[in-house]
């Protein structure tokens, strides 16, 4: 009996204990910018899903291709349907950690340089990448922003002969997140 | 007016239409969702259930389609003109991303105030820690209970 009391405590305060180290936010925001001399285009993704382990560095985000919006509705429709085929890979995710984790003070106000590396997958195509962002502890509440960028024929994204002075090969995309605590 | 002449000025006058056509195509925006007939009126409650049940069927009837919902604000973050609708109690939510347009509006959704939007469909996610976040976008507020 005091053995299985035991074990139940002891299960239920893991459980209480891996919740505390997790932050998430569904309303993460994902642009991505292209520039060339023909045109600059951007969109931009405002309900990214990012969950953060705080205790272990791990961290990982998706969101939904449809919804990147662009200025120019042809310019969306032409990015679903033919670049990303978005209903054939309706999410880009990232799985990978901040390799830095223990530098970083999540209970001290106060801004720290993340190092992140991990797998990045877009159009069904996952690459390593890795780069550097900032993570900022104010008042008990985690933000985190990092920029970088990705060469679109990585991931087999084909862009018609028509556009293709109009998209760079290069694009840079920023990550901008606001964490809360998981379990409240 | 000579044969020759007609028919050139007919070619003009489709290449200079043919013209303008491409040109408010290719700058065509998405239009404001104020005046939209949505395809489905429904609460956040059921469709939170309608994704949690059978998550596949619910997103094959709801895909590019726009949807009017009732419902609770749970969370909104006004940085990024996002407003979350759920139950209380559940992690499961419909991610309101409102009309780029939506900042110079005057109405501030008030956390556990009653909303009724109007968004199109982008999409939805599923996993085992946040169960499903379904994400609506170019949202606008019918109408706003606030308490």
């Amino acid at each position: 009996m005091r053995i299985f009391f035991t074990c139940t405590v002891l299960f239920f305060t893991s459980t209480f204990s891996f919740a505390q180290d997790k932050y998430f936010t569904r309303s993460g925001k994902i642009q991505f910018f292209s520039k060339t001399s023909a045109e600059n285009i951007d969109a931009t993704n405002r309900s990214a899903a990012v969950v953060l382990d705080t205790k272990t560095g791990d961290l990982q985000f998706a969101v939904l291709m449809k919804g990147f919006e662009f200025k120019k509705a042809l310019m969306q429709e032409h990015f679903n349907k033919d670049y990303v085929e978005s209903d054939k890979f309706p999410k880009a995710e990232f799985k990978g950690q901040i390799t830095n984790n223990a530098e970083i003070k999540y209970t001290t106000d106060g801004a720290y340089t993340a190092k992140v590396k991990g797998k990045l997958t877009i159009h069904g195509e996952t690459k390593e990448i890795e780069t550097t962002g900032t993570i900022t502890v104010k008042g008990g509440k985690i933000s985190a922003k990092s920029s970088f960028n990705v060469q679109v024929p990585d991931y087999k994204i084909k862009i018609p002969g028509l556009y293709r002075n109009q998209i760079s090969d290069n694009i840079k995309i920023t990550v901008d997140c606001s964490l809360e605590k998981y379990g409240g | 007016m000579s044969r020759k002449r007609i028919i050139w000025t007919l070619v003009l006058i489709a290449v200079a239409a043919g013209a303008y056509y491409g040109y408010k195509e290719y700058t065509r925006t998405n239009k404001k969702l104020t005046n939209a007939k949505a395809d489905f009126v429904t609460a956040t409650p059921d469709i939170i259930n309608e994704f949690e049940i059978a998550d596949s069927a619910a997103d094959k009837k709801y895909t590019d389609k726009i949807i009017e919902l009732n419902g609770t604000v749970m969370n909104s973050a006004l940085e990024n003109f996002t407003i979350s609708l759920g139950v209380p109690g559940k992690l499961s939510s419909v991610m309101c991303e409102m009309d780029t347009s939506f900042k110079n509006e005057n109405i501030l959704p008030v956390i556990a105030s009653e909303v009724r939007i109007r968004g199109r469909y982008v999409g939805y996610q599923k996993d085992d820690l946040l169960g499903v976040g379904i994400s609506l976008n170019r949202c606008i507020i019918l109408h706003n209970d606030k308490k």
